[in-house]
């Protein structure tokens, strides 16, 4: 009935080591080959347009493997990813052009982000604790938390009908507050800029610059990561093309909040943002995000977020903890898709809201589709193609949207299980992962 | 999966809308009228939708495009502009394509009988728009707006060419993929989105630019229908409302007493149960599809009567806003659709009303109102809730 | 005996009502482990609901289920399952692209929720635990036979094999009890007899209490010291496989009223 434990490949019992140096060995590789790569970029052999397609290829690629952790290694289908990546790009853009002086304050730049986080999470906080209070009165009565919201609903709506015009309370207390939010963020900034500008000037000069750098990236993920956050935890109760739906209408929401917002430009975007991502950057950038997440999808965890992939029920069954792992999908490709944001606007000398839009949305999901759901390699493998494709039709400019969506239904049509069909072009693990099965099941949540 | 509970509340609701009418007269009807107008216009889209997802489960990204081609045909039928001819390498291709099709049927062994009848309907589409064109082309150059003759005649253009395209996209891109994952669909039918948005975009059909739309295109349209004590109906409205009411009744009838109806309710109930029963699937989709895009054709032409501005990205907003109306109000459910547009086109008009600022806001209150939903009650305000058995 | 000292699984006067339709009522059980115990009845008697109140799926509507003294009813199922309750499913519920090994060694490693820092890195330690998961995951797919087949995907596993696997990945969160919910559906005779074989090792080899839904009344009359039967929501009888197997309600019950 059963053969030797110790025959089979993939029993050993080392010490550990040895994985550790097998994983971490092709790194120095793929590092070195910055330098060639590096050289033939920036010494434009090959113009300077087409500069700006590798770098647009670096932040799909970016975008496309965060995007591939949500939807195609935890399932969760998800089409606003575009939102995630605004985030990144505005909460990057707005300190970089206000309060870094041209990366030269990583200090102040990070007081910014700490100042803000302190302030919407003391409004989250107080928001929070309303649906605390609205889930529990739902021991009162069952339907005591539909009630109490739809009180809500209609005392605002009587207040707006009957005041046409003249201030309201509801809004009197909206406005207050917030007018308060922003006097708390101004105070903690106000106070805490001198002693963060003597922080800066302690660091050598030399250094300065890459660390605020690296600060406004890891500040504009984090902040798209807590988005992330707030997006998922509803999304656990949504299956398949309703999630869908919630995500595109985060997104959009998301968008037109910063359409509607003064200080990040309103419609017309924000500009002049000072330029620091270079091609050394971006393809560090590449890397990093392209070895964590790999490392994530391809450990115990992401087994279990796999799994819960499969099958959530049967996933509660052996005790997974469902929620955690999809929300940490969530929160994950949303923290990768802020930083790709925030080196997209530090790139780019200005940013606007159309350019996150759904149309950005719909682009990765589909590169994350063709390359074939679950698979790493090929999202960016896909992430490559798509971004050059539109530059390869050029000759043909007329036609050329045209003839990419022709494609993207053949493609659909001919290989719906994408490019790579869910596999590796790189050995992932011994038992080998294969294509996910159907994931936009239920059409409705249980 | 459908709950038409009677065709009761859905007369009920429209009942209530033309009402408003008679009321007297405060600048909150004004609004209520501005809001159910533009609700109508969503129900139409929104019915669409919502037919299709009942029986496919499918979003069907394309539906608000096909709203958009109505419109643009629209534009065409009563302008007497024709686009451009198609280019002769469009036509070899369609002509490749068919004969590919044909073979690779062929040598997969599949017989004579089935390779034709799969492609024969899609041929004849082919072979008959062309001169069909042609004729429709002549006759509109020779009309003269506002006539009746007119008005039937770009209707009947209009809602002919969108049926055979609904028809079309469901033959081509989706009854492919019906075995396979859903996402393939999805992004079949954003690519298909896609198509059509940038084939409108391009210079050859109808270029990126809008045009306007002919006002007066019904006889008497223009001008207002009620003119007093402060408030305005336009025509136009009082059109809207009306022509969704008698459609909406038409459609009723159609789902609840008529054999095709029936199947369409079976199908959205059980696919494979249907199939059993001796009801044809494919064709039973394939007239859930081409009865979506005529309502969406409808709709176009209303709307662009109304907001008398075409572009082939106009479908993209009302497109999204139908859908989220069908699931606030229960997809799946065609009174759902109808009471959730209403219910939309109405907050919409009081958001722009009233709120400072409103009318930024106004395209974010559908979204605010699907995140809504979707986190009180997923399956909408006329849904059931389906829980997965273990 | 002390009643809270010993880790049995005790439902007490479980109830369960969908809407108007009352599909379990008064439900008593008590099972330890060590013990193979059956639940029958006719279809729609309500068993696999009794599972899945046992095993959080919904709360009970009435009554209370205890483990080792602590009450366990209302909480998810998740959590139940960390107490020490596991189970199989009646439609084949694996992770069906994930790799044989894969099903069983995630079972095992329910704290894969630490270690991100570790997984990013690939410290000496993350890959020792990981290798020590598979290694216990691939003996247990040994005692069960699937040893050979631990990179198949799960998929593509013959039918019997995969029930193994779902008993193989049950197994692997080292459960007090096991319930079972009809393991022989669509077996050959053959195939029972291992199965028979199968069950009473797992319970001699792990000391698991096992609760088996069945239908195959040889196989349950067989290897099961205690049998409750279920008709309509509600317990006809409880006892010896002797005892119901002579039970004139429990024939009524499947065979209708004697002529």
């Amino acid at each position: 009935m059963s053969s030797r434990r110790s025959d089979h490949p993939a029993a050993s019992s080392d010490s550990g080591w040895r994985t550790t140096l097998l994983s971490n060995a092709p790194l120095p590789v793929l590092i070195a080959l910055l330098i060639p790569l590096g050289w033939a970029v920036g010494s434009r052999a090959f113009g300077l347009y087409n500069e700006r397609i590798v770098m647009l290829v670096g932040f799909n690629i970016i975008l496309a493997v965060s995007l591939q952790l949500i939807n195609g290694f935890s399932g969760q289908f998800s089409l606003g990813h575009a939102g995630f990546m605004a985030i990144g790009a505005y909460l990057a853009a707005y300190p970089a052009m206000t309060y870094s002086r041209q990366f030269h304050e990583p200090g102040v730049t990070l007081l910014f982000f700490l100042s803000l986080g302190l302030t919407v999470g003391i409004a989250g906080a107080v928001i929070g604790g309303l649906f605390v209070l609205l889930r529990q009165s739902r021991r009162l009565h069952r339907s005591a938390p539909g009630i109490l919201l739809v009180l809500m609903l209609v005392w605002i709506l009587a207040d707006f009908a009957i005041s046409a015009n003249r201030p309201t309370p509801t809004l009197a207390i909206w406005t207050h507050g917030v007018a308060a939010l922003q006097r708390l963020f101004s105070a903690l900034i106000g106070t805490g800029t001198a002693p963060a500008a003597k922080l800066s000037s302690a660091l050598p000069s030399s250094i300065r610059q890459p660390i605020c750098f690296i600060i406004l990236l890891l500040g504009g993920g984090t902040c798209a990561a807590a988005v992330g956050f707030i997006v998922g935890l509803p999304a656990l109760r949504l299956r398949g093309d309703y999630l869908a739906i919630a995500t595109l209408g985060f997104a959009e929401i998301i968008r037109i909040a910063i359409q509607n917002s003064p200080p990040l430009g309103g419609a017309l975007g924000l500009t002049p943002i000072p330029k620091y991502t270079d091609f050394a950057w971006l393809y560090g950038c590449v890397i990093v995000t392209v070895v964590v997440i790999w490392r994530i999808a391809y450990s115990p965890k992401g087994r279990a977020i796999m799994a819960v992939r499969e099958d959530e029920i049967a996933a509660a069954a052996i005790g997974l903890n469902t929620t955690q792992y999809k929300i940490t999908a969530f929160i994950i490709g949303a923290f990768f898709a802020g930083v790709a944001g925030a080196l997209y606007a530090l790139h780019e000398r200005s940013i606007t809201p159309t350019s996150f839009g759904l149309q950005k949305s719909i682009e990765l999901v589909v590169m994350v589709t063709l390359g074939g759901l679950g698979s790493i390699s090929g999202a960016i493998l896909a992430a490559a193609v798509l971004t050059l494709l539109p530059e390869v039709l050029r000759p043909v400019e007329e036609y050329r949207m045209v003839i990419y969506s022709l494609l993207l239904v053949v493609m659909m049509l001919l290989r719906p299980q994408g490019l790579l069909g869910g596999w590796e072009l790189w050995p992932a693990r011994r038992g080998h992962v294969r294509a996910p099965s159907p994931t936009v099941a239920e059409p409705v949540p249980a | 999966m459908w709950r038409l509970a009677g065709g009761a509340d859905i007369l009920v609701c429209l009942g209530s809308a033309s009402a408003g009418s008679t009321f007297l007269v405060t600048e909150f009807l004004q609004q209520l009228v501005n809001g159910l107008s533009v609700g109508s216009i969503y129900a139409l889209i929104a019915v669409g939708y919502t037919m299709v997802y009942g029986v496919l489960q499918l979003i069907n990204f394309a539906h608000g495009d096909v709203f958009m081609v109505g419109a643009m045909v629209g534009l065409y039928a009563a302008t007497g502009q024709v686009p451009p001819a198609f280019p002769w390498w469009l036509h070899a291709a369609v002509i490749a394509g068919l004969f590919l099709a044909l073979l690779v049927y062929r040598l997969k062994g599949r017989s004579w009988r089935l390779t034709l009848g799969k492609l024969v309907p899609l041929a004849a589409i082919y072979v008959l728009a062309i001169p069909g064109l042609l004729i429709a082309s002549t006759i509109s150059k020779r009309l003269s707006l506002p006539t009746w003759t007119a008005t039937i005649f770009v209707l009947i253009v209009t809602v002919t060419l969108c049926g055979v395209l609904g028809y079309v996209i469901e033959r081509l891109a989706y009854r492919p993929l019906r075995n396979k994952p859903r996402i393939n669909s999805l992004i079949t039918a954003i690519g298909i989105s896609l198509l059509l948005e940038y084939g409108g975009q391009n210079p050859n059909v109808f270029g990126a630019t809008p045009q306007p739309f002919p006002a007066g295109l019904v006889p008497g349209i223009k001008g207002a229908l009620i003119s007093s004590h402060h408030i305005v109906i336009d025509r136009v409205d009082a059109l809207v409302l009306g022509l969704t009411l008698a459609i909406m009744i038409a459609l009723t009838f159609i789902v609840l007493k008529t054999r095709t109806g029936l199947a369409l309710r079976a199908v959205s109930y059980r696919f494979d149960t249907a199939s059993l029963m001796g009801v044809n699937i494919d064709r039973t989709i394939s007239f859930t599809f081409v009865l979506g895009s005529c309502l969406a054709a409808v709709a176009g032409l209303l709307y662009a009567e109304k907001y008398p501005s075409v572009d082939p990205l106009m479908g993209l907003l009302p497109g999204i806003k139908a859908f989220v109306a069908a699931v606030f109000g229960g997809i799946g459910n065609i009174a759902g659709a109808v009471i959730g547009s209403l219910v939309l086109g109405l907050i919409e008009a009081m958001v722009v009303g009233y709120l400072p600022g409103g009318s930024q806001y106004r395209d974010g209150v559908a979204f605010v109102i699907l995140i809504a939903i979707l986190l009180v009650k997923p399956s909408g305000l006329l849904g059931r809730n389906v829980v997965e058995k273990v | 005996m002390n009643d809270t000292a010993d880790s049995a699984l005790r439902a007490e006067h479980l109830s369960r009502t969908f809407g108007g339709l009352t599909a379990v009522a008064d439900f008593c059980m008590r099972i330890s482990p060590g013990e193979l115990q059956g639940l029958i009845g006719p279809n729609g008697a309500g068993k696999t609901t009794c599972f899945n109140l046992i095993t959080g799926v919904y709360p009970p509507s009435e009554g209370q289920i205890l483990l080792c003294g602590q009450r366990i009813d209302g909480r998810p199922p998740a959590a139940i399952n960390r107490a020490g309750i596991a189970r199989t499913f009646q439609n084949i519920r694996l992770f069906a692209s994930l790799s044989v090994l894969d099903n069983v060694a995630v079972a095992f490693d329910r704290s894969a929720e630490k270690g991100l820092a570790g997984a990013i890195l690939r410290t000496p330690r993350f890959a020792r635990r990981r290798n020590q998961i598979e290694a216990e995951a691939l003996e247990l797919l040994a005692t069960l036979g699937l040893c050979d087949q631990a990179a198949m995907v799960a998929r593509n596993l013959p039918y019997g094999g995969q029930r193994r696997l779902e008993i193989a990945r049950a197994l692997a969160t080292r459960p007090k009890i096991l319930l079972l919910d009809e393991p022989a559906a669509g077996m050959n005779p053959q195939e029972k007899l291992d199965l028979m074989q199968l069950i009473r090792f797992i319970r001699d080899r792990f000391g698991v209490g096992i609760l088996l839904i069945e239908h195959d009344m040889k196989l349950v009359m067989s290897i099961c010291q205690k049998i409750t039967v279920l008709d309509h929501g509600e317990t006809i009888a409880v006892g010896t496989p002797e005892q119901v197997q002579n039970d004139p309600k429990v024939i009524e019950a499947y065979l209708g009223e004697p002529v």
